[in-house]
């Protein structure tokens, strides 16, 4: 009962600031919202037992993500014209409606059709018992799964690099030392 | 095993100089052309005695399965018969004689490795068209050899004459080659079979021919004949043969005198028991070879063109094998075509070694009085004229007559009378060749005179040789009725020949013993014909263009220029056959492929064009818009898997 | 009734869907990338429920690296931000039109 309380609490506060954070106009006021509804997520996650996939979400989607974002934000100092909201002409008004339909028919189909899996061993009491689930976690990852590991990390350096390369200011025309010939 | 070794020496010295050692002096060069053919000479007389050791019987020699396709079996297989062993000797032989001589005679060329590389290509292509053992083989040589003519004749191709003449030889041979190509298809549709031993045993062994089979021989051999007619330099298509003499000497005298030419009578003795089986053919043949002989042996006596009355006597000469092969005496060709390749191979070198000397004056008006200067090569000549004129005792007069002879017996006195007028005028001719180039007085300016010498013994020496051999080999082969000697060649191709069961009665003549008397008259007259036009030449030459030709001449103006313009047949040929083939193609290519095949294209591609414009006015190529159609294809995509 | 995988799914769904709405209707480049962002919290929802649904860690191993490229991304999305503002200007999609064809 207190979990199906709790649950309804969390959605209707994550529903609101997604809305909120597709609608309002000025950014920051987005980003805002965003990390709220990044956090409402991560304790959604903690309810479900996956503490280290909370700790996770909140360090690095709210923590490092939504920071940068408002770096950007504010280094972007936008003038009026990008701040406007959710604009709509004329005929994407179908879109919306395909969009929301489309949605609700998936909706509905889930609600409506029970999945049946089959079932794994890694009930919350028997991950209490081993040790907790960091530990368990970090297990999987490290053994069944060192490759995508591996891969993610070097996916990050890529990253790195990348808008590295692609934020960097232009070079100036420089008169190069060498150009007269020494 | 050896007869493999003679086709590889010839094409190993072909790769050598061809492609390996392109760069090296013109002696190395040569030394590697004429080594492979000797090598070759020395294995094709190694098979001989082999082949006559072992009785006599034909050998085939199997390489490997070229074609196997359904019914139709073309196996790369030599074949060493009296026929091929006679004309591998030659080509061999004379090949090598021709291969040194050749070495002096192209001396001042920077390279000349493209030169022996071509001439060895030539060799091994013309060994696989006499030693083929069936008719996809020999056209594998036929057209060899054509190649090799047209390359070796436009050699010096930076002149554009030379190029074209190479042309010439290579397009008006394709004409002849459709009808070789449509006798093989006929001969493989009708008989089942392109091989000569199969076909041999088909008309001469035991069972009998369809009615169908009979009717079709006629048509196979007119077009066998018409291909002969291109190689052979045969009334229509002998046009290439005068214009080829722009190659080198040496080429001259191997392919256009010794060998190539020779590939078409060759071929119709291979498959004599077809044209047994068809006398009208074989009529056709004969008329075609005397109408040629007498045609170019016209033309022959007012060129001034050393090489070019060389070049004209050898169609007249290739007219008097034809006509052989044309009354049934296909032995009697043969005969010709070897005593023919020793003079009239020393003949054109003979006249190499003077152009050399005149430093490459051909015109012999100009030379004059070499007789003093050019002594070896002035008795050499004198050997090959005497042979080819049919002088008494030398081999040239043993073969034609035989030639005239069976001519009269098979054909009648018309295609005599033909012949022996023709050779008329080949003693005038040659008499006349003789006489402007060596006696009377030096026409030539004096610079040139100065540097009158004889040639190097790299050259002379292969003449002597051939001299030796025109003197004699005319006793390999004595008619019948002069007795002296038995007629030893006749007795070695007889094998070869055959007639088919069917056509016995009509060429029973040819075993029927005919009047001594008649044919010791015809060979007197022949002599006196010969001596009357020899001496008459000799009187009108002796010191250059006498007062008599000249005033000649003058008499019959129109007459004596339709002679020097060859009849006009090449003009003839250009009005009616090129120059429309030339307005058809102008036509083609400016109607059809400028305007249709081109606007279709560049049509289609205008409206390509058009349609990308205005496809394009749906793309604004904004950021929005492409995240609009992304989730709308996502949220399509998705339906489509949930239902 | 315990909360059941279908509550979480139907949660993700509405979380994607405003996702989706914000991509196409926000014009401003940056807000783009916040909603993409939302979309992808909304799958790894899903992920982490469906993995306490049936007992496995394979879900939460996933989120684990969806989140890493999901910062990757984030990263090199808001250096481009910055380049294209630098050299245009506008961070306005439709006012963005070099790709026009």
């Amino acid at each position: 009962m207190f979990a199906l309380a709790l649950f309804y609490s969390i959605a209707a506060l994550l529903v609101f600031c997604a809305v909120m954070v597709v609608s309002r106009r000025n950014p920051i006021s987005s980003a805002i919202y965003l990390v709220i509804s990044l956090f409402l997520v991560a304790c959604l996650y903690a309810t479900l037992g996956a503490d280290f996939a909370a700790a996770i979400q909140v360090l690095v989607y709210a923590g490092a993500i939504m920071v940068l974002f408002l770096f950007v934000i504010m280094l972007l100092n936008l003038d009026p014209e990008h701040l406007r909201g959710p604009e709509m002409h004329g005929g994407e008004i179908v879109v919306l409606l395909l969009t929301i339909g489309g949605f609700l028919g998936i909706v509905i189909a889930m609600a409506t059709a029970a999945p049946t899996l089959p079932s794994g061993i890694f009930t919350l009491d028997a991950i209490e018992k081993v040790g907790g689930n960091t530990l368990v976690v970090g297990m999987k990852l490290l053994v069944n799964y060192i490759w995508a590991f591996e891969m993610a990390s070097f996916l990050i350096l890529l990253a790195i690099v990348a808008s590295i390369v692609i934020a960097k200011k232009p070079k100036a025309e420089v008169p190069s030392t060498t150009e007269r010939g020494h | 095993m050896m007869i493999w070794l003679v086709i590889l020496f010839p094409l190993l010295g072909a790769i050598l100089n061809g492609l390996i050692l392109r760069k090296v002096s013109p002696k190395v060069s040569h030394i590697v052309g004429s080594l492979s053919l000797v090598a070759a000479f020395v294995c094709a007389v190694m098979e001989f005695r082999h082949f006559i050791a072992n009785g006599s019987t034909p050998l085939t020699y199997l390489g490997f399965n070229w074609i196997d396709a359904g019914g139709f079996h073309a196996p790369f297989k030599l074949l060493f018969d009296q026929l091929s062993g006679m004309m591998t000797l030659i080509i061999t032989g004379i090949g090598s004689l021709i291969h040194i001589y050749a070495g002096g005679y192209m001396h001042e060329e920077k390279r000349t490795s493209r030169f022996f590389a071509y001439l060895n290509l030539f060799v091994f292509m013309m060994l696989l068209l006499v030693l083929g053992e069936n008719l996809l083989i020999m056209f594998v040589g036929w057209e060899g050899v054509g190649l090799c003519s047209y390359l070796l004749i436009g050699y010096w191709f930076s002149d554009d004459n030379n190029a074209a003449a190479g042309m010439k030889a290579f397009l008006v041979n394709r004409i002849g080659d459709i009808g070789f190509l449509l006798g093989i298809f006929l001969t493989y549709k009708f008989f089942g079979t392109i091989s000569f031993g199969e076909l041999r045993e088909i008309f001469l062994g035991s069972g009998s021919l369809t009615e169908a089979q009979m009717g079709v021989v006629g048509w196979i051999t007119l077009c066998l004949f018409i291909g002969a007619c291109g190689k052979s330099a045969q009334l229509p298509l002998y046009v290439w043969l005068p214009d080829a003499m722009a190659g080198p000497t040496p080429v001259s005298a191997l392919i256009h005198a010794a060998t190539m030419v020779t590939a078409g009578i060759v071929m119709m003795t291979r498959t004599n028991f077809m044209f047994y089986m068809a006398p009208n053919t074989m009529m056709i043949v004969a008329w075609v070879g005397a109408a040629t002989a007498l045609f170019a042996a016209t033309i022959g006596v007012v060129q001034t063109d050393i090489k070019k009355v060389l070049a004209y006597s050898t169609v007249s000469q290739l007219g008097y094998m034809v006509m052989a092969c044309g009354v049934g005496a296909f032995d009697a060709g043969m005969f010709h075509v070897f005593t023919h390749a020793c003079f009239k191979a020393l003949l054109f070198m003979g006249a190499g070694s003077v152009i050399v000397a005149m430093h490459h004056e051909q015109d012999m008006r100009m030379m004059g009085g070499l007789k003093k200067y050019m002594p070896i090569t002035h008795a050499v000549m004198l050997v090959g004229v005497l042979a080819i004129i049919g002088f008494p005792g030398l081999s040239g007069f043993f073969s034609k007559d035989e030639i005239l002879w069976k001519a009269f017996v098979g054909g009648g006195p018309v295609l005599w009378g033909m012949g022996a007028i023709a050779a008329g005028f080949t003693s005038f001719y040659m008499v006349r060749l003789l006489c402007l180039t060596f006696y009377g007085n030096n026409r030539s300016d004096h610079h040139t005179q100065e540097h009158l010498h004889e040639t190097s013994a790299v050259m002379w020496a292969p003449l002597i040789v051939l001299a030796i051999m025109s003197a004699t080999v005319g006793y390999l082969g004595v008619p019948a009725v002069l007795g002296f000697l038995p007629n030893y060649f006749e007795h070695y191709m007889a094998p070869v020949l055959g007639i088919p069961a069917a056509a016995k009665e009509h060429w029973a003549f040819m075993h029927e013993h005919h009047s001594h008397a008649l044919e010791y008259a015809l060979m007197g007259t022949s002599i006196a014909i010969m001596f009357v036009s020899a001496g008459t030449a000799f009187a009108w030459y002796r010191n250059g263009i006498g007062i008599k030709p000249i005033a000649l001449g003058k008499k019959f103006p129109n007459l004596y220029e339709l002679v020097l313009e060859k009849y006009r047949v090449d003009e003839f040929y250009d009005a009616k056959v090129v120059q429309p083939l030339r307005d058809m193609s102008m036509f083609l290519y400016k109607i059809i492929d400028v305007n249709v095949i081109d606007g279709t294209v560049n049509a289609i591609g205008h409206g390509l064009n058009l349609i990308a414009g205005i496809a394009s006015f749906k793309m604004s190529g904004s950021l929005h818009r492409h995240a609009m159609v992304i989730v709308l294809g996502i949220i399509c995509l998705l339906t489509v898997l949930a239902f | 009734m315990a909360v059941s995988l279908q509550h979480y799914m139907v949660l993700a769904t509405i979380l994607f869907t405003c996702g989706v709405i914000g991509v196409m209707f926000r014009r401003n480049l940056l807000m783009v990338l916040m909603s993409i962002e939302l979309m992808l919290n909304a799958a790894n929802l899903v992920f982490i429920a469906a993995s306490r649904n049936v007992n496995g860690l394979d879900g939460q191993v996933m989120v684990f690296i969806v989140m890493t490229v999901a910062a990757c991304e984030a990263a090199v999305g808001l250096a481009m931000v910055i380049a294209l503002f630098r050299k245009y200007g506008t961070i306005r999609t439709d006012f963005l039109r070099v790709l026009r064809g």
